[in-house]
């Protein structure tokens, strides 16, 4: 055994020996540098036309044991070329390589173990009209003929396990297209095995240092580049296979599965996965150039760590192209950006995305996450998006807590707005995302529940608060009806105060408001609804305050968007458990008031609205101070209005159409000892027609009714006819002396009143007198059954009340008392304030004259010896003269006549007689009675002249006339025509009273005349009012 | 006081034998002529009175704020020395207040009257 082995060894020892000293003579003594140095520059030669330099070539094997290699200790190309930045095209300090001459002798393949390169330097360099200095090779100048044979190796296997570059510099400029790059220090490292049409093999690549340039931008810079891509390539199939393959900038890295095939068909076969992790995106957004660092401008990235992960599956050619799905994961993430005042931190992504470039509608991306935090404000959303390369199409749900003060970073800085409290909730949404763009609102589906919560807003002196509330939005809105189906607005308040300042103070519990709209940017109308309720709302404004109880509003609204001019359609409907509220000292309280309302475009002009109102309700209380309170039953009233442009009168423009029933008022007046009691009052109003049904007031023991129509308006207020009406004024009793004793004192001052305190007037100077109407036509028949005044009782007092075109007329207004019989026939007109006229026609028959003096204390001024007789007798009167605004009488103007005539009369003891008596002698038992007495007088100015008359008494007969001025001088006459002749003139007045005896001036058989001074008056006056009744007549015509 | 009472009787005596004997004359004659015009009151001069040809006029007070379109109506006659103005109700035309005035001078720029009842003169001064 032990010789057999020791056989063995020594055989094996001769066969190494042997080999080594094949390999050495091979190596030493055939192939030694100086005989294979020339060979390799020969060869170079022949295929390299560019200057070039080979150092010396030596064949190894003990260093590349147990392959022979050849290995070079310098390799040169030198190629110069204007415009490249260094003549060496290849500069190498080592070339070695190995090969298997075993596999290349038995199997006839090569097996290229390593192929390195050390020390590399290589310049590459195009210019712009592309010729390029490492077009160095010599190629034949035969033109080739197409090659149609298959590609076959001349072996049948190459083996290439590693080539590899170390210490490597390359540069490559190519001014043709603009494309500079430059790796340093780059290890290189490829090996490939490559058998029956497979090629297996990877590429390590290690460069320190790349940059790449293009087109003047720098897209790389300065980088480390690491690559580790195992592959295996089947020629055959061309297809190409990647396992695990990785990729990496700088700590970047990428890893990469899959393949990639071409079939016969052209098509490009994919199936590709790519994954990253982790990356800090702040680091990677350092490797963005500067050049393209202005893209960033707006954004600055505080932190951030985003994971991908993709595939790409799929034909790729002309038409098809493989569909890309991936996954993006962002963690931590916080941006800064500059249309945003706050920065967003905590954002974290999760998006899984599918594109489909083959089928539009075939792509889509889940977000399973996507959440961003605003100082206090968290939003998180997730859903899927889908048709991500059409119409993209959402359905999102987000959940979002707000902090309102977070919001007044998005609002101006120099906005006087604070906010404060809390708004969360959640909202789902279904959206298409060209719709939203185009503003195409009416596919979008929202639904969002929010609550708010201690919210507090305030603007300049507004501020509104809320403790609680919440929110629902809803589009569509399925709970309405159509046209108003884009929207639904629901706000709950539980408490709600508004208030500016000091002016402005509401307050609201329990509020519930429900708005529903229509598309706001579609279609030519908007349409809104909108419910309010609320169990409390106080209100208070200045000095205005309300407080309303069980409030139930309900509206709806249609706009024409189009036509700003047109009327809007409004429909509103109010109701009211009860309602109080005031002004200053006025308070109002409603018990149940219901209020519709609705206003449309009229049919004829649509800018023109038509407007209806309707309210009805229960006790009505209302009060100002004291001094005035006012009480009804019920009060309903309606109302319409169709408003007509272009109309410069009120009525005329919004043509009003009221009806109004009262039930019930109680009115009540601090200046009052009465109350006013209203059992009813009930009218239709319209332009045409203003028909009063009913209206009844009663006052103290007096009551009052007015009926009747007043018509035409229309045709009064726009000057183009008479307004004409008949009413009847009908009162069962009048107590006179009580309705005086209410008024007296009304609008007069406390200082009139004797109150010196108070020295306010109530009336100015330059107050307006009543001013008569003109183009009206009004008629009042009045029917007082019975009026108490002072101690008389006046019965059937009636007659007519004319206002006729700028003319008042009292017709024959007559009634019956105890005193007298009267009548009355007046006419007032007010051509101008300071102007007015009056005119008077005043008969009193059957009156004691005493009663006369009581009544109208003036006759004595004008007959001042009325006041000398007792009796029965008549008194007639006719007047004019003109006013001044204040109702005072323009003397200069003063024309009238009077006439007064006794039966029977008694004489009195009156002073001025007495002396008279004294002086004609008369006897002291004369009985101081006279037949008759028959007087008439005149009036111009302040002239009263006194036409002779005759007193008989006893045995005298005495005529008497003279002047009498309404300052209280006279200048009388008296003419004793028996039993003697002798005159006295009476004159001066009654304080210098003079007498002297003259001739008579009448005489003796002298006869009063009858001048019927008053009935000539009373005719003009007659004529003077026919005149104007029948001038209105022909003016209506 | 024999001699006062002798005077007053001659006096007396002289004026009824003139007076009967008509020495003293009849009324004098005004030309009416010359009452065509409008006057204002001495002393009062807001007081116009208008006399139109024809027996017509007009009077009115701007002190009382009455112009002239307002004035009231009157008609009036001059016969002999006694100026008659019967003033009208309404601007109607009716007669209703006569007033009769004894013209004591009448000129073209003046006249004075006389209200006999009153023995008041009145002084008139025409400005146009």
């Amino acid at each position: 055994m032990k010789k057999g082995l020791k056989i063995a060894c020594i055989s094996l020892a001769s066969l190494v020996g042997l080999v080594l000293i094949v390999v050495g003579v091979l190596v030493w003594v055939v192939f030694t540098p100086s005989r294979l140095t020339p060979i390799v520059r020969g060869v170079a030669d022949k295929m390299i036309k560019c200057e070039h330099a080979i150092g010396e070539v030596e064949l190894t094997f003990f260093s590349t044991f147990p392959q022979f290699g050849l290995a070079v200790d310098s390799v040169w190309l030198v190629n110069a070329m204007e415009g490249a930045s260094c003549d060496t095209l290849l500069r190498a300090d080592c070339l070695r390589a190995e090969v298997n001459l075993r596999k290349l002798w038995q199997d006839k393949s090569i097996e290229l173990n390593d192929l390195l390169l050390e020390g590399v330097e290589v310049c590459l360099y195009t210019d712009s009209v592309g010729r390029s200095n490492f077009d160095v090779f010599v190629t034949d100048s035969v033109p080739e003929e197409a090659d149609t044979a298959a590609f076959s190796l001349p072996f049948k296997g190459v083996s290439l396990e590693q080539i590899a570059l170390r210490k490597a510099k390359i540069s490559y400029v190519d001014e043709q297209n603009d494309v500079e790059a430059e790796l340093v220090d780059g290890e290189v490292a490829l090996n490939v095995k490559w058998q029956d049409d497979v090629v297996k093999g990877s590429v390590n690549l290690n460069v320190p240092s790349v940059t790449a340039a293009m087109g003047g931008l720098t897209y790389v810079d300065d980088v480390a580049l690491v690559c580790d891509v195992p592959f295996e390539a089947h020629l055959d199939s061309v297809r190409l296979e990647l396992q695990k393959a990785s990729l990496a900038v700088n700590q970047f890295g990428v890893s990469v599965d899959g393949r990639v095939s071409m079939p016969a068909n052209g098509d490009i076969e994919t199936d590709v996965q790519a994954e990253f992790s982790q990356w800090d995106i702040q680091e990677v957004l350092r490797l963005v150039p500067d050049s393209f660092a202005y893209l960033l401008n707006d954004v600055q990235v505080d932190s951030g760590i985003v994971s991908v992960s993709a595939a790409v599956k799929g034909t790729l050619n002309d038409s098809v192209y493989p569909v890309v799905s991936a996954h993006v994961q962002l963690e931590n993430g916080g941006f800064a950006y500059s249309a945003l005042p706050t920065p967003l931190c905590d954002v974290n992504v999760d998006v899984a995305a599918y594109v489909n470039l083959n089928d539009s509608l075939d792509s889509y991306a889940d977000v399973h996450q996507l959440h961003a935090r605003l100082n206090n404000t968290a939003v998180e959303v997730s859903g899927r998006v889908e048709r991500l390369l059409a119409d993209v199409e959402g359905d999102v749900e987000m959940h979002a807590d707000v902090r309102l003060s977070d919001v007044l970073s998005f609002l101006p800085e120099d906005l006087p707005v604070k906010l404060a409290g809390k708004c969360s909730g959640d909202m789902k949404a279904h959206f298409v995302l060209e719709e939203l763009l185009e503003g195409m609102y009416d596919g979008l589906r929202v639904e969002a529940d929010l609550t708010t919560k201690e919210l507090v807003a305030d603007y300049e002196n507004w501020h509104v608060a809320s403790p609680q509330g919440k929110v629902r939005l809803q589009l569509p809105n399925v709970e309405a009806e159509k046209k108003c189906g884009f929207a639904r607005v629901g706000v709950e308040l539980s408490e709600m105060q508004l208030c500016d300042g000091d002016s402005v103070d509401v307050e609201g519990e329990d509020m519930a408001m429900v708005v529903s709209l229509s598309n706001p940017l579609e279609g030519d109308w908007l349409h809104a609804g909108c419910e309010l309720t609320s169990t409390s709302l106080s209100a208070q404004y200045g000095t205005i305050n309300g407080d309303l109880r069980g409030a139930n509003v309900s509206g709806t609204l249609s706009l024409n968007k189009k036509d700003s001019t047109e009327v809007p359609q409004v429909q509103a409907q109010i109701s009211l458990a009860s309602m109080s509220g005031g002004m200053d000292s006025m308070q109002v309280s409603l018990e149940g008031p219901s209020v519709s309302g609705t206003m449309r475009p009229s049919l004829k002009n649509s800018k023109e609205p038509v407007i209806s109102l309707a309210y009805s309700g229960g006790a009505l209380s209302f009060a100002m101070g004291e001094s005035v309170r006012v009480v009804t039953d019920s009060l309903s009233l309606s109302a319409q209005t169709r408003h007509r442009s272009g109309e410069e009168n009120m009525l005329l423009e919004w043509n009003p159409r009221v009806n109004v029933h009262l039930k019930e008022g109680l009115v009540k007046l601090a200046g009052f000892k009465e109350d006013i009691s209203i059992p009813t009052i009930q009218f239709d109003y319209s332009n045409r027609d203003f028909a009063i049904q009913d209206s009844r007031i009663r006052l103290g023991n007096s009551d009052f009714q007015l009926k009747g129509d007043i018509k035409d308006i229309h045709k009064f207020v726009s000057g183009q006819g008479l307004l004409t009406g008949e009413l009847d004024f009908v009162s069962h009793t009048t107590d006179v002396n009580q309705l005086m004793d209410l008024v007296s004192g009304l609008g007069s001052t406390a200082e009139d009143l004797g109150d010196s305190t108070v020295t306010e007037v109530s009336t100015s100077e330059e107050s307006m007198p009543f001013i008569v109407p003109k183009g009206v036509d009004l008629i009042l028949h009045t029917s007082i059954e019975r009026a108490l005044v002072g101690e008389q009782v006046a019965t059937n007092l009636g007659g007519n009340l004319y206002v006729k075109d700028g003319v008042l007329i009292l017709e024959e207004m007559g009634f019956i008392c105890d005193a007298a019989r009267l009548q009355l026939t007046a006419m007032y007109k007010s051509p101008r304030p300071n102007h007015l006229y009056v005119g008077l026609d005043y008969h009193m028959t059957d009156i004691q004259i005493e009663e006369l003096i009581k009544m109208i204390p003036q006759v004595d001024s004008v007959l001042p010896m009325l006041s000398s007789f007792r009796g029965k007798g008549e008194f007639h009167l006719a007047a004019e003269t003109n006013l001044t605004r204040n109702y005072d009488v323009k003397w200069s103007t003063l024309r009238g006549a009077a006439s007064i005539e006794g039966k029977d009369l008694v004489l009195l003891d009156g002073e001025t007689f007495t002396q008279i008596s004294k002086l004609m002698l008369f006897k002291k038992k004369t009985e101081n009675k006279i037949d008759s007495i028959s007087a008439e007088a005149t009036v111009f100015r302040n002239e009263v002249d006194i036409f002779p008359f005759m007193v008989s008494m006893d045995k005298y007969k005495v005529a008497l006339g003279g002047r009498h001025n309404l300052d209280m001088t006279f200048n009388y006459h008296l003419s004793l025509l028996s039993p003697l002749r002798i005159g006295v003139d009476v004159s001066g007045n009654f304080d210098d009273l003079k007498i002297r005896p003259t001739k008579c001036k009448y005489a003796e058989d002298f006869r009063p005349v009858e001048r019927k001074s008053v009935e000539s008056q009373t005719m003009s006056f007659r004529e003077l009012i026919r005149q104007s009744l029948v001038s209105t007549l022909k003016k209506e015509d | 006081m024999k001699r006062r009472i002798c005077y007053l009787l001659c006096v007396f005596c002289l004026g009824v034998l003139l007076n009967s004997c008509g020495m003293l004359g009849g009324p004098a004659e005004f030309d009416e002529g010359l009452l065509v015009g409008t006057w204002v009151v001495d002393g009062h001069e807001s007081d116009h009175w208008r006399f139109d040809a024809g027996g017509k006029g007009a009077s009115w007070d701007t002190a009382d704020d009455v112009t002239e379109s307002e004035a009231q109506a009157f008609t009036w006659s001059l016969v002999g020395n006694t100026l008659t103005i019967t003033h009208r109700i309404g601007m109607t035309g009716a007669d209703a207040i006569p007033k009769a005035y004894k013209m004591m001078s009448l000129t073209e720029v003046s006249m004075s009257y006389k209200d006999e009842s009153t023995k008041k003169v009145t002084y008139m001064t025409k400005i146009r």
